[in-house]
Order: structure tokens, then sequence, then C-alpha cells
């Protein structure tokens, strides 16, 4: 008896000491990965809680389809749609942004709209009437859509990254003739093609729940969220057919010209691009890729970076971007404050040549290797790690284990394998034989171009060819 | 049978052992979320930990308590200039620290800015590497002694920034006047940052290692580590590299002091210039400091920052819509409110083709403030100003470096390691009323300076 009593009050304390010590059961909530549902109307919705943050970032996906091929229509339909300057009275929409902070950003891709907003975890409702008015909206008027028409051109250019969005529209269009991103860049032309009506059955076609991904990540409970969006969208209109897949894949990468040099009035500075499509995120060749460009660009370890220090073309920066897609990524390297770009360019493609031929040391590989690695790491102190990453293991149904653990890429990843695969790629045989392609992307007005010409390397100009814009 | 027995006959040593057993196997779960911790070391540094588990990075920030204000004379500009110092890695032909390339290889980024009253030095390394990071940040503190040539080189660099900010740069002059006709209480917020380039090319390599002395006090760094790592073992390593480091400077030589005659500005002046494109129109109003003598006007200057969000912040932009939508002006409006401790400005810009939209401009302002004195917002309004500070402030704390710089702030300026504390009684404060009340107090004739910029016909 006396074994059975200590053994109750020693249970006793336990249980109090767990209760009182133990986490939360909310806090044991907000450890957990990713929660991904589909709503009634087919909207999936990818929600992740962050303990620590007091607010949600929201970004909505719409894919675009196939059969639109003209480059304004997402951008002048958005606008219509998000854009308050256009607007003389505030619409339910604009409304709900506001009251939400209107911290949004939209940015039109080639292959789809991205809404991304931020708002305090308290005004979770208010999102979800947000969400709810985007997917019914009614209230076009030709007044706006004029308006937004007239002034297209002034708004568009006032972007700060306006000249890459233009490049990176080309590249989509020269790599993937065909395909729903092969649109290419905004032009006076596609403007003048379009009127109300147009907007309004872009919007119908393009703007449904069943054809968008919702991904939240922040201070949120993934039940109550869910049980909250599905509910205020439960009045919309359920679909009725079955929806072809919301991302079609990307198809194999055509490899014809190296240089364009893109030509526009409003282009008054020199800026260069470099766009190269590699294997997707899930794949470990992606790193291997992402090592050899590292090796290359690091700043100021980087080959590129010695060698323009030791031919005194300095000074240099290169700014990358990737973004990922279900079969591939798109990565988009910027060369800044380049002075000497003719010289620069050349050393870029004679390096990225020799490397095929004869790879890097193993030194070589620990130091790019090793700077990735960090750089994957020092990413995570951001807030805004790329939602691309979370997106891509639910549109490609794959998980991305080296993003989720950079430390794995080491463990997985070695010089040999890297060498293999540097090999298979000079001879063509990786697993992905057309992912080598690369397009380097110039742009500037006639004259600045004419300069720049001047300064090339004769080898080089006879490969470029031209494309002039009218932006107006 | 029951045996009755008192708790003191029960065998207490094996009860207080499993206590401590669940105790130590429940306690790490306990601990583990991210609670900030201070600590002084003997030199007078004060160190915050500020622990986040679930990153993979870390920041380590060294928090300068003095800024450009306190630059003498002869050497305005000395703060950016050592600023640059520890930019220095990136700059034209310069060889790199090894600190630089240390961080850089392992993925790091590094980061500094300047102001009046602070400036600040901030690394984000990979968990792995805080050790590094904090041994190359007590290097850069303590022993930076950049070699003479180097020195030219950095001279000539800062240089020539000074000079791109030189009396060719017109919009840049005028803000500077604007300035030093707002900051009456402390003139030394109206110094340019980056000094004169002849005065920056004349510094003698003595005069430059005298003045760096000034920032090697360690009684005024404030160094805040965030992210993942281990409180304890940061601790050892920060009392490692940063104990017994510094000599503590003499009192500041040249704090810029209150003006005796606070009524002397100009309200209104016009200039014309070559060399514009349009025609331009800048308005400043006086605001009160981040600390003052009153904890009413304290917090002011955060209705002042909500006022700034509603007229301004991109989204809400109150103004634009009202010039440029309702009244169909064609009106580029740029705007800034600067962060002192002692004194502030809210500062409008306005530049257009033609002088009469600058004046509609102007108009449109003074009654939309005329307005706001006189009646609320409405509750939508108030709704969305308090989301988009919420927004603002709750990104910056989920972001390592920019977290790390709102905890130094806040505990140099009100003794809070917790920013969040601050902010969130700000924001239960912040009302229509409020609002109606700073705009009569602080947004008046008596405080406003105007400057017209024209184009030389």
């Amino acid at each position: 008896m006396y074994i059975k009593k200590n053994n109750f009050i020693t249970g006793l304390l336990c249980l109090t000491t767990c209760i009182l010590m133990a986490p939360s059961p909310v806090l044991a909530a907000q450890n957990k990965g990713p929660l991904t549902i589909q709503l009634s109307t087919g909207l999936i919705v990818s929600m992740t809680p962050r303990s620590g943050w007091s607010f949600i970032q929201a970004e909505l996906i719409i894919p675009m389809q196939d059969a639109e091929q003209n480059p304004v229509i997402s951008r002048l339909t958005g606008e219509n749609l998000f854009d308050r300057s256009l607007l003389d009275n505030d619409t339910s929409l604009t409304n709900n942004l506001i009251r939400l902070g209107a911290d949004c950003h939209v940015d039109y891709r080639p292959d789809e709209i991205r809404l991304s907003v931020n708002f305090p975890s308290d005004q979770i409702r208010d999102f979800a009437s947000l969400l709810q008015d985007i997917f019914s909206y009614k209230s076009f008027s030709l007044k706006r859509f004029d308006y937004s028409r007239l002034n297209f051109f002034h708004r568009f250019t006032s972007e700060p990254n306006w000249i890459f969005q233009i490049a990176r529209a080309l590249a989509y269009n020269q790599f993937f003739p065909g395909h729903t991103s092969a649109k290419g860049p905004i032009q006076t032309q596609h403007l003048e093609q379009l009127n109300l009506s147009y907007i309004r059955s872009f919007y119908s076609r393009i703007f449904k729940p069943e054809r968008s991904i919702l991904i939240l990540n922040g201070d949120l409970n993934p039940h109550t969220t869910y049980g909250l969006i599905e509910m205020t969208l439960n009045s919309l209109r359920k679909p009725e057919t079955s929806y072809p897949p919301r991302i079609t894949p990307f198809p194999h990468p055509k490899e014809n010209k190296r240089i364009i040099c893109l030509e526009a009035e409003q282009f008054n500075q020199l800026n260069a691009f470099l766009f190269n499509v590699i294997p997707p995120v899930h794949e470990l060749e992606h790193f291997q890729e992402r090592i050899l460009h590292t090796h290359l660009f690091a700043i100021p370890h980087g080959r590129l970076f010695a060698l323009t220090g030791a031919l005194k073309i300095r000074p240099i920066n290169f700014y990358t971007q990737i973004y990922h897609h279900s079969n591939l990524s798109m990565m988009s390297t910027e060369f800044t404050y380049t002075q000497q770009l003719g010289k620069i360019l050349d050393l870029m493609i004679n390096e990225r040549r020799r490397i095929l031929q004869r790879p890097f040391d193993e030194r070589e590989y620990l130091v790019a290797s090793n700077i990735l690695l960090g750089q994957m790491k020092v990413n995570t102190a951001s807030f805004d790690m790329s939602i691309d990453q979370r997106l891509h293991p639910i549109v490609s149904n794959k998980p991305v284990p080296f993003l989720e653990n950079p430390g794995q890429l080491l463990r997985t990843n070695n010089f040999t394998r890297t060498i293999q695969y540097l090999g298979r790629k000079s001879t063509r045989q990786t697993t992905y034989p057309t992912y080598s392609p690369e397009l380097i992307i110039i742009t500037g007005n006639a004259a600045i171009l004419n300069r720049f010409k001047e300064t090339l390397n004769p080898s080089l100009s006879d490969q470029i060819e031209t494309i002039a814009l009218k932006l107006e | 049978m029951i045996d009755y027995r008192t708790l003191a006959d029960y065998n207490l040593n094996s009860v207080l052992k499993t206590f401590l057993i669940v105790f130590c196997l429940v306690q790490p779960i306990w601990a583990a979320p991210s609670a900030e911790s201070t600590f002084v070391l003997e030199n007078g540094m004060r160190v915050i930990l500020s622990q986040i588990p679930e990153r993979q990075a870390v920041a380590i920030l060294s928090y300068y308590t003095t800024g450009a204000i306190e630059d003498i004379a002869e050497h305005t500009g000395f703060s950016f200039f050592y600023g640059s110092m520890h930019g220095l890695f990136t700059t034209e032909n310069q060889k790199p620290y090894y600190s630089f390339r240390r961080l850089t290889e392992n993925g790091g980024i590094m980061h500094y800015n300047i102001a009046h009253d602070d400036c600040y030095f901030l690394q984000i390394a990979a968990e792995e590497e805080l050790n590094n990071a904090l041994w190359s940040e007590s290097e850069n503190i303590f022993l930076l002694s950049p070699s003479e040539s180097e020195l030219k080189q950095l001279k000539d660099y800062t240089a020539e920034i000074a000079r791109q900010f030189g009396p060719q740069n017109i919009l840049y002059n005028a803000r500077l006047w604007m300035f030093n006709q707002l900051f009456l209480a402390r003139p030394g917020y109206a110094n340019p940052l980056v000094g004169n380039p002849d005065q920056i090319r004349s510094w003698t390599y003595d005069d430059i290692l005298k003045q760096i002395k000034r920032f090697k006090d360690p009684a005024q760094v404030i160094l805040v580590v965030t992210g993942a790592f281990d409180p304890s073992q940061a601790q050892d390593n920060i009392q490692k590299y940063f104990e017994g480091m510094g000599t503590p400077r003499s009192p500041p030589q040249s704090l810029s002091a209150p003006r005796a005659n606070q009524s002397s500005s100009i309200r209104k002046r016009s200039w014309w210039r070559d060399g514009l494109e349009t025609q331009h129109l800048q308005i400043g109003y006086r605001l009160p400091g981040l600390i003052t003598s009153s904890q009413s006007t304290e917090a002011d200057h955060f209705v002042s920052r909500a006022i700034f969000k509603f007229l301004i912040s991109p989204g809400l932009s109150h103004l634009d819509h009202m010039i440029n939508r309702v009244n169909q002006l064609q009106v580029t409006i740029s705007a800034e409110i600067t962060e002192n401790i002692h004194e502030n400005a809210l500062f409008i810009s306005f530049a257009a083709k033609d002088r009469n939209s600058l004046e509609k401009a102007k108009f449109i302002l003074t009654s939309e403030l005329q307005a706001l004195s006189n009646r609320k917002i409405s509750l939508l309004q108030m709704k969305s100003i308090k989301a988009a500070l919420k927004n603002e402030f709750y990104m910056k704390m989920a972001d390592l470096g920019k977290r790390a710089i709102e905890i130094a702030k806040s505990f140099h300026m009100f003794g809070l390691i917790n920013p969040t504390e601050q902010f969130e009684r700000n924001i239960q404060r912040l009302d229509q009323n409020s609002i109606m009340r700073v705009i009569k107090k602080y947004f008046t004739e008596d405080r406003q300076v105007q400057l017209y910029v024209y184009k030389k016909e």
C-alpha cells in the first residue's frame, strides 16, 4: 500500500510538472510543417504556422492558360482589379486591401500572376473577404479601363525592375516557344488590341479558385484558417467540370540564339542579363549547377571577380534570381555597375565554356559549395524566404530535401559527383539533355547599343540579333 | 488496510529524484522559446541575446550610440567615413579584408548604416559561423588600424561620394537647406552625413587615427546577437572576444548644442536654378523627438508616423489619391520622416511640370490637413493605418537583421529589450482623436517651412 501511495504522489507530481513545463498545444502545433488542403471551391491552400510572427504573409498564385497570347492582358486585368490609383471610388476589393494595410504587390510573370499581401494576423477574416472579392469581381468600368490603358506605359516604366521584366519575358519566349509563358515582351501594339470585353473575358477564364493556389505563412492556426476561408468562399460557384492541371510542365527549352540586343527609346542605360535553364530544385543536379554558378559569379571569391580584378575591368556586381517551375528552374543573372560590359561578357562566355572542358579543382569546389550552403542558411534570416521554394512541392508533388535541410546537400553531393555531372553536361548526356541553354539579353537605346557593339569581340558581335521594341 | 502516514513518512528522496528527472527532461523545451537576455561586460559594453531557434542563421549587430551629430566641425562626415571603412572591402581595387572574406566565404552578408544619432554594422552568417563572426566583429570594433595607403584610397572614395552630393545636386542641397530651417533645437541634424570633399581630402593620417578612437569606446556599443545559437556558449565567446577590449573615450567634443534663438527660422523661400527638368516645392513640418521630457510628446512622434503612413505610404497614399486622382493633377509626390532622438521633421516634396500644379498641390495638402484637424478620419482609414504600421513593425521583427536593429534602438532609447511592448502600447493608444490632436499641434504654419525650387527660364 505504501508503494501504491508513493507511486500515486510521484505520478501526480510528474503530471503537474509536465503540465507546467510542457509547451502549450498551440505552440506544439506551430512547430509542424505546412498543411495543404483543397477547398470545396477547388482552391488549394498551403498553410505554414510560424511561431513568433504576428502577421501573415500570403501569396495567391493564378496560373495563365495556353490560349492567351497577349502579354499585356494579365497586367491590365490585374491593375483594373488591384491598383487603387486607377479608381475614382474604392471598390469592395480595394477597401479590403486598404483595411489590411495595403501592403501588397502583384508580380505579372510570364506564366502566372502572383499577388502578395502581408497583413496582421488578427485580420484573417478581412483577408478571406478579399479572396472572395478577387474571385467574384464585378466592378469593371469603361472609364477605369480607358484610364489604365492611357497611362499604361507610364506606370509600367515607373516600376523599379521594368527592364528586367521585359528581358525575362523575352527569355521565356525564346526558350519555350508555344508554351503559355512564351508571350514575349509587352509592346504598344499589344495594348492597342485590347478592349474592356477582352479583359472581362480573361478575368472570368483565369481568376478561378479551382485554378489557383494560396500560400499562407505566419501566425495562423491551420484548422481555423482553413475553416474560415472555406466558409467565406463557400458562396462562390463550385467547379462543374474537372479542370486541366493548374500548372502545365515546360517543354524542353530551345537553344537557337546566344545574344539578343533589345532596343527601345526608353532604355536609357545599358543593362545585361544572363538567363539559364537548369534542372528543377528537387534534383541534385540543380545544386550542382548552382555550385558552378557560385564558382563563377560569387563576390569576392568567384572566378569572374578575380579575373576582372586582374584585367582591371571592375567595378562589377551580379544579382541572381531563380524561378522554380515543376520540371525546371530559370536562373537569371543581372550584371550591375559594369562599365566594360563587352569585355566582361566575353570573359564570362569563355569561362563558362572553359569550365566544361577543364572543370574546377577540389579546393574550388569546396569554396563554392561552402558559399552556396552558407547562403541557403543565411536566407533563413529573412522572413521573405522564397515562396517559390515552398510552392514547388505542391506543383511538382515532389519534396525539396536540400532546401529544407541545406546541410544534407554537402552530405549527398561531393566533388566527384559534380565533376561527373559537368562531364555529362559537356557531352550532353545529362538526365536533362537540353537543360544547358543560356541566353544573354542586352538592353539599351539605339545609340547606347551601337556604342556597345563597337566594343565587342568580333566573334561575339556576329552572334547578336537585335530586336526593336515600341513602348509608348 | 490503509496505511495512514504523514507526508514526512514517505520516501521523499525517490519522489524528489523523479521530480528532478522529469524537470530536467522537460525544462529544455520550456526554455526554448525565444527570450531576450542582457548583460554588461566589465569594459562597459552592453550585450543583448535574442534566440530564435528555428532559423539556421544568426545576426550580429554592433550598434554605436554615437553618430554624425558628434562629428566636429573640421571632421564633418567622419562617421560616414568610418562606416565606409567597414564597407571598404567592396570598393574598386581594394584588397578585401580577411573578416569580409571569411564572412562571404560562408555565404554571409554585411550591411552598415550611419545616421545622426547612431550607426550600426550588421553581419548575417550561417549559425555555425557565430564564433568567427563575433571574433571578426571584435577585431573591427577595437583593432581596426588601416594603413596610410588604404586610408588614402578610402578618402578618395568618400570624397567622390561627397562630391556627388555637392553643390551641383540641387535637390539634395534644397533638402539640406530645409533641414537647417527645421532643426532648430539641434542644428547638428542638418549636417550633411557625407561631409565636404575638399575637407575629407585634407584629413591627415594622424587626424583619422585620432578620430577613430571615438568609435573604440566599448561603453557606447550595444552588441545584439539574434537567431539560432546556444546562449551560454555565445555568452562565453562574447566574453572571450570583447572583455577587456577598447578604451573609454573622453566626453564628446562637440555635441550639437541647442540653438539659442529657436524662432529664427525662415518660413518660405524660392530658388531659381539651371539644370532642372521640373518645378519643385518642398514643405517641411517640425516634429518632436523620439525621446522628450514628457511621455505624451514621445507618443506624438508615433502618431506623426501614422499620419505619414496615411498620407504618403504606397497603397494608402491619401495625398496622391486626392492630388492626382480626384483633382486630376500630374504631380510626383515623395516624402520622408526622420527618426532622430531629439527633434524630427516630416518632409514632403512635390514635382510638376508647371508651377500652377505645385500651388494646387500645396492647397490640397493644406486643406486636407485642415480637414483632418477638424474631423475624425473614418474607422476604415484608422484600421488601415494601424494595419500598415503593424505590418511594417512585425515584418521587421520577423527578419533577423532588422529585428536586431529594432532591439538595439529600443534598448538605447527606452531601456527595453523587447520593442514589441512599446510598439503595442503605442498602437493601442493610437486613435482618431490622437491623429486630430497631433495635426492641430504640429502641422501648423509656425512649424512649417516651404522652399520652391524653380527651373530657371
